[in-house]
């Protein structure tokens, strides 16, 4: 368990280490040994056959970890799911991106990849909905789509030989967004899931988990045609678009916003994943200590939501038995 | 297959090899074949017309079932007959040789062609890709929803709507008076009925039966409709079990060997295996005909003496006069007493009874029990439809959903919220083979300790083929793996039929041969291994080359590094021995490209056909002698005249050389086009050699190859008269990348390529190079050194003593 950065007196301190403590005992009696450092043995038992997967190596006739995590098994094979490491993506995630450039016929996109992500202008729907090849007006007009910083979810769509990524955004739900906060936590708090994008009802927020550990928390819109509009709308008057950005979101809403940002925020510090249940779960905890928004990164709240945290996943397993 | 064609005779069908297929093909269409044997393969051909068109037979056997040739298969077959220009009319002959209805035939011949019918169905596979996309389960929806399937299903349902409404409306017209005592009257018929059949099965179970059925005893036969009357038992045997799996049906195992009365020369011509009885009034034989249980309608209580020799004709006369004699003297009697049987016939004899007190039995009003049934008949199928149309394809497909989505959850491919897991990452790119099955094995390790031939033979299981009748032999070491695949699916399949699953997915048939091949046996070798055909070898082993890459990128993903080398290593070895079918794929394709004239076509693959079979393949040279047009010789230049890669679409990648020439037009002529299997002096040498045979052994003056080391030194040896030389384009084209980063790049290149046009003699030449050299300080440059070496072979001047009809 790495060191939390927190300025802790000494009974938050214990506090903490005891929700941390009951959190391991929960989880350890699923694997106790799973976890390895670089150059640790994996036992195996030697009669079968063993497939040897990522993050290992055969060394003096053992197999030894190349990589930290956590060992998995899979039938025979045995692999390395590493934490702390740079995003490893898969065909199919959902990711948010940063635009860093715009190129001929493409956006490369930040995406906390050792590699810029590329999106392809033929891989994204046109602003006008049509399906039809791309031409050089359109690869001209690419700036009126994204620009560079904007922030763009997408979906990755392959890999390249070179072992470059492509990105797609072949929907409606994929596109700029726009009037929240990109959060960057860790990537291996984001565990792939059947839904990544949520939508906050009550609060007026969505909420976009991407797999590469950029987080969108932002003002909820409606399955996002305001980007054809706002293309009709650019053509002609370019120079108002920056006063457009921040009209119009009540500041219900962006206090909201930044509420679940935060909660974000502390469940990251504290290395728990994030999952909807458990950032809601904080949210919630915020509102009904009344506290202020800035007052949710005090460490006092921290330790709060380990505890409570602990508490929930203890009855969890309670329930199950 | 060559005496044949040589008396212009041949076979055409899909197990031939690709490049004989080809040469039939070829031949015909030039007119050379009089007489072709083809399957419908042929007839999907392109372009191939014949004057006559034969059907042998009307029916085919299309996998499962003999069935007659469809609309649409005699539409594309027998628009064959009839070439253009040259035919007044086609000809088609269809062969009728069995007894046909008018309307089969009609449909055959002017029936519409088969409809669209989507065959639309989800496999782990589609699955697992839809999955894998964010939000599965709404995609995989989705797609279904969208798919041509659930297109058509709502296309038909107006059409269900219709047929239901017209039916309700006949249902209505029918004559409903005295409905409730028709009714009546038919459940008693009905119960009647039943219970006789309920009396009947309990009399020939057979363990009562056979008590009965010794030797001369009295059985009255019934079969469906007919009648056969009383019969004598001769015989009672009982019958082997007929197979596997089946479970006999009971009574089904005996058959009671009776003699029953024919009419006459029934049974003599064994042609017609069917007996049957004497029409009325006829005058019949008695024949022994093999009965089964189930036939017997009622038993005697007499028995008669039966003869020990029935063959003579006049010992079984006497048998039917005896038997007709007791027919008149005794009613029908039996000797079971049984509570059960006795309380049924009490029922049957109650019933009949009131059957007879009924109204309506003795009115007998036939027209209007007709409408009933038929009104019960058309309520019947009114519920059928209706239920057809309630249940929506799209349920169907939910309902398949689910329950794949579970096996797939019980394997570990998606864990329980759909989401995608490392398992299913890795069957998610396999789809040649049997995903769920081909994974497994993966994660069990079972290519682990095989070797790359032996993963190639495994591998070659999941491949179709056609089935072998032959008993495979198979190889120790090919024959653990095999268990253990076997066992593998035992413990997979959850809820299959497990022999039923091994059978339809493992085909071990061609095991044995892939391994052969892999390890390097001749392909003349391995087809006698076997007794599929070898086009249908050629054709597996290209899917197994896939399914070998598929396999290869799987074992990429999970991150097996020994396997993917294992794997790429085969698929390397599986190319090299596919260079065969490849080969003809790309004569195939110069041919499409080239649609002019092809007399003697085929005589030059026709010549190495033998070589091939011989073993290592060094190449093939293929006579072209055509005009190239345009658009062909704008292809060869994008290819590199001189041959070096041919296109991107051949995996292997095998240098592709073509052998242009001028004409006394000035036109370029492709003379010969080859594959070669690699670019050594050797196979240059090969070439060259070839060439001249084929030419006839004329050395041509001059020849223009680019700076190849290996092709030099083969001219120089099989053809030392000739003058050789390298092509200036290929050297000036190498020029920018030579000289990439010197200083003032332009004016070298123009100084360079006035140094090799602008010298008029040798001396001059020789004068300006060392200039030129010098002034640029290229005297290290190793490309200029040797190109000055060698600068016999390429700079004009020295070239001008030869004729070269402007080709330099």
């Amino acid at each position: 368990m790495r060191e939390i950065q927190l300025s802790l007196n000494q009974t938050q301190k214990i506090r903490l280490q005891k929700a941390l403590q009951k959190l391991e005992s929960l989880h350890s009696k699923v694997n106790s040994d799973a976890s390895v450092t670089v150059a640790d043995t994996i036992p195996i038992s030697l009669e079968d056959s063993i497939l040897k997967g990522h993050g290992t190596a055969e060394r003096n006739g053992e197999v030894v970890a190349t990589v930290c995590g956590v060992v998995e098994r899979v039938n025979m094979l045995v692999y390395v799911r590493s934490l702390r490491s740079r995003f490893k993506p898969e065909i199919g995630d959902i990711i948010v991106g940063r635009v860093v450039e715009v190129a001929q016929k493409r956006w490369k996109l930040e995406i906390n990849f050792n590699q810029d992500a590329v999106l392809m202008l033929s891989s994204m729907n046109l602003p006008d909905g049509i399906q039809r090849r791309r031409t050089a007006v359109d690869e001209l007009n690419m700036r009126n789509v994204f620009e560079e910083n904007d922030v763009i979810c997408a979906e990755v769509r392959n890999f390249q030989n070179d072992g470059s990524l492509q990105l797609q955004a072949r929907s409606q739900k994929y596109g700029k967004l726009e009037k929240g906060q990109l959060l960057t936590v860790p990537p291996y708090l984001v565990k792939r899931q059947k839904q990544h994008f949520h939508h906050l009802v009550q609060y007026g927020v969505d909420l976009i988990l991407g797999c590469n550990g950029f987080i969108w928390v932002g003002e909820h819109c409606d399955a996002r045609d305001t980007v054809a509009e706002e293309q009709l709308n650019n053509t002609e008057e370019q120079n108002t678009k920056s006063t457009r950005v921040s009209e119009n979101v009540p500041l219900e809403t962006r206090r909201n916003i930044c509420r679940v940002a935060n909660a974000v925020r502390v469940l990251s510090t504290l290395g728990f994943s994030l999952t909807l249940e458990v950032i809601l779960e904080a949210f919630n905890l915020s509102s009904t200590l009344n506290l202020g928004i800035d007052e949710m990164l005090v460490s006092e709240f921290h330790v709060l939501v380990a505890e409570k945290e602990a508490e929930r996943r203890s009855s969890l397993t309670k329930k199950k038995r | 297959m060559l005496p044949l064609l040589q008396r212009g005779i041949a076979v055409h069908h899909s197990g031939l090899l690709p490049v004989i297929k080809e040469l039939v093909e070829l031949l015909f269409q030039e007119g050379l074949v009089k007489a072709l044997f083809a399957t419908e393969t042929f007839a999907m051909g392109l372009n191939m017309p014949a004057k006559t068109v034969v059907f042998t037979a009307v029916k085919k056997w299309d996998g499962d079932s003999h069935r007659y040739i469809g609309s649409g298969e005699y539409i594309q077959m027998s628009g064959r007959a009839g070439r253009r220009g040259k035919d007044e009319r086609g000809i088609c002959i269809i062969m009728v040789d069995e007894r046909m209805e008018m309307n089969t035939l009609k449909d055959m011949v002017l029936g519409k062609p088969a409809p669209l019918v989507s065959t639309f169905r989800l496999s782990y596979y589609s699955i697992l890709n839809l999955m894998r996309r964010a939000e599965g389960q709404f995609t995989a929806e989705h797609v279904i929803k969208n798919s041509f399937h659930q297109f058509q299903y709502e296309k038909a349902l107006p059409g269900i709507g219709k047929k239901v409404s017209k039916l309700e409306e006949e249902a209505a017209v029918l004559d409903a008076s005295g409905e409730a005592e028709v009714a009546e009257y038919h459940k008693l018929k009905l119960e009647m009925a039943q219970l006789e059949k309920k009396m009947m099965a309990e009399i020939t179970r057979p363990e009562r039966v056979l008590y009965y059925l010794c030797t001369g005893r009295l059985i009255k036969v019934r079969e469906g409709g007919t009648d056969w009357g009383w019969g004598v038992v001769v015989n009672v045997v009982k019958k082997p079990a007929t197979g596997l799996g089946t479970l006999p049906s009971r009574g089904a195992g005996y058959i009671v060997d009776t003699l029953l009365h024919c009419s006459p020369g029934s049974s003599e011509s064994g042609s017609r295996p069917r007996p049957c009885p004497p029409q009325p009034g006829e005058k019949g034989e008695m024949h022994v005909v093999p009965v089964q249980l189930p036939l017997i309608s009622a038993l005697s209580k007499v028995r008669i003496s039966v003869p020990s020799d029935l063959r003579p004709l006049e010992a079984r006369q006497s048998i039917l006069l005896a038997v007709q004699e007791l027919g008149t003297r005794f009613p029908e009697d039996m000797k079971i007493e049984d509570p059960e049987i006795v309380d049924l016939v009490n029922q049957i004899e109650e019933l009949e009874r009131k059957l007879r007190a009924h109204p309506l039995h003795k009115s007998q009003d036939v027209n209007q029990i007709r409408n009933f049934e038929r009104k019960a008949e058309v309520n019947h199928e009114i519920q059928q439809l209706k239920s057809k149309m309630r249940d929506s394809q799209l349920q169907k497909f939910r309902d398949e959903l689910k329950n794949r989505s579970r096996v797939l959850k019980r394997l570990g491919h998606i864990d329980a919220d759909g989401v995608v897991q490392l398992k299913g990452r890795a069957a998610c790119l396999i789809d040649t083979g049997d995903e769920l099955l081909v994974t497994e094995l993966m994660f069990n390790g079972t290519f682990n300790d095989l070797d790359h031939h032996q993963v190639a033979a495994l591998a070659s299981c999941f491949i179709p083929v056609d089935k072998s009748s032959e008993q495979i032999h198979l190889r120790s070491e090919l024959a653990k793996p095999l268990q253990q695949l076997k066992r593998i699916q035992y413990e997979c399949k959850l809820d299959l039929n497990v022999d039923e699953y091994v059978e339809s997915t493992v085909r071990p048939y061609l095991m044995d041969v892939i391994y052969c091949w892999s390890k390097g046996a001749s392909f003349a070798d391995v087809i006698q291994m076997t007794d599929i055909f070898e086009g249908s070898i050629i054709r597996s082993a290209r899917r197994l080359d896939e399914f070998l890459n598929q396999l290869c990128a799987a074992a990429q993903a999970v991150g097996e590094v020994s396997l993917e080398k294992k794997l790429q290593q085969r698929v390397k070895a599986c190319a090299e021995v596919l260079c065969l079918p490849i080969l003809f794929i790309y004569v195939e394709e110069v041919e499409l490209d080239n649609d002019q004239d092809m007399n003697e076509e085929g005589v030059g693959p026709l010549a190495n056909i033998d070589a091939i079979e011989k073993g290592p393949l060094t190449g093939i040279l293929m006579a072209a002698h055509r005009l190239l047009n345009m658009d062909m010789k704008r292809r060869l230049e994008a290819n590199d005249i001189a041959g070096i890669m041919p296109a991107k679409s051949i995996r292997s990648k095998l240098p592709f050389v073509t052998i242009v020439g001028v004409n006394n037009h000035g036109q370029s002529i492709l003379l010969e086009c080859a594959l070669i299997s690699r670019e050594d002096a050797n196979t240059f040498k090969w070439l060259f050699t070839t060439w001249l045979e084929a030419i006839g052994d004329v050395h041509p003056n001059a020849i223009l190859t680019n700076q190849c080391e290996s092709m030099r030194k083969a001219i120089r040896e099989v053809m030392p008269n000739t003058r050789h030389i390298f092509c200036l384009w290929h050297i000036l084209c190498k020029v920018p990348k030579k000289f990439k980063g010197v200083i003032d790049y332009d004016s070298i290149c123009l100084e360079f390529k006035a140094v090799i046009y602008d010298s008029l003699t040798i001396e001059m030449f020789e004068r300006n190079w060392n200039e030129f050299v010098v002034k640029h300080e290229l005297e290290r440059n190793e490309w200029l050194s040797k190109l000055y070496v060698d600068r016999e072979y390429w700079v004009p001047i020295d070239l001008n003593h030869t004729f070269w009809a402007r080709m330099v």
